[in-house]
């Protein structure tokens, strides 16, 4: 077993967290990255947490694009299989 | 800056590191070696050791991106840090100011490898460290240094090998 914890957060969380620097520091992700503003002054700490939230938004943002096209894909291979799952889960939650 | 193939590359070499590594009797883990968001190529690392005896604490993050186009991740961004704890909140965490004191850090913040020595200022970039290439450096070889430091009282510069010039 790793000494190393492994934690997660789900896309709407790690998207709050980078939306909070934006509001603290009052510019875009975009602006922080470009690094175009010199009254803006970011404390490296915050710099390293919002570059590494910024970075992981935009891996699980890839892994969710991938996800929806895998399942869009699965869907014209085997169209009537996909659409009785879902009759089923909505029979499901209909009882 | 330093490469690792991805996370389970970097994981095993962080055991096997980690491992006989011998923590000081003084030292506890404020917060365990934690890895957040953990994908092949890409995560988070944060890990603190707080000394009781002098209330001084060790910090060391990297966060790791994939290479584009290639199946490798490479540490993207880090801080290693070892100072004294000004403040810290309700629930114990640390809260730091970027003027409180510092033994020594070294970070890339804002893409630009530099060294806070003794004091929060001046930054020190690459051209005025010799000895030391600061962004090869790895965060075990810093909490080593620390480690040395404190028990034999030799200066860290002395340990880690640099000169400020």
């Amino acid at each position: 077993m790793s000494a190393i914890h492994e934690v997660y957060f789900s896309l709407r969380e790690v998207d709050n967290y980078v939306c909070a620097f934006e509001e603290k520091y009052k510019i875009s992700s975009a602006e922080f990255l470009r690094n175009t503003n010199p009254n803006i002054e970011v404390s490296e700490d915050d710099a390293f947490e919002w570059e590494a939230f910024i970075a992981q938004r935009r891996e699980l943002q890839s892994l969710d694009r991938k996800t929806h096209r895998e399942y869009l894909n699965a869907l014209e291979r085997h169209p009537h299989k996909v659409r009785k799952d879902t009759d089923f889960k909505q029979a499901c939650f209909a009882a | 800056m330093s490469t690792d193939a991805d996370y389970l590359n970097f994981r095993r070499k962080f055991d096997q590191s980690y491992g006989k590594l011998k923590l000081p009797p003084c030292c506890v883990e404020l917060k365990p070696p934690t890895a957040s968001n953990v994908h092949l190529y890409s995560w988070a690392f944060d890990w603190v050791l707080v000394f009781a005896d002098d209330n001084k604490y060790l910090r060391v993050r990297e966060s790791h991106e994939k290479v584009a186009g290639l199946d490798l991740s490479r540490r993207m961004g880090f801080v290693f840090h070892y100072g004294p704890i000004a403040q810290r909140d309700t629930d114990g965490s640390i809260i730091r100011q970027s003027n409180d004191p510092v033994d020594i850090r070294i970070d890339n913040s804002r893409g630009r490898v530099h060294m806070h020595y003794r004091a929060p200022d001046p930054h020190y970039g690459q051209e005025n460290i010799k000895g030391l290439t600061l962004g090869s450096l790895g965060m075990l070889a810093f909490v080593r240094a620390v480690f040395q430091h404190r028990k034999s009282g030799k200066p860290i510069s002395e340990i880690l090998g640099f000169q400020i010039g």
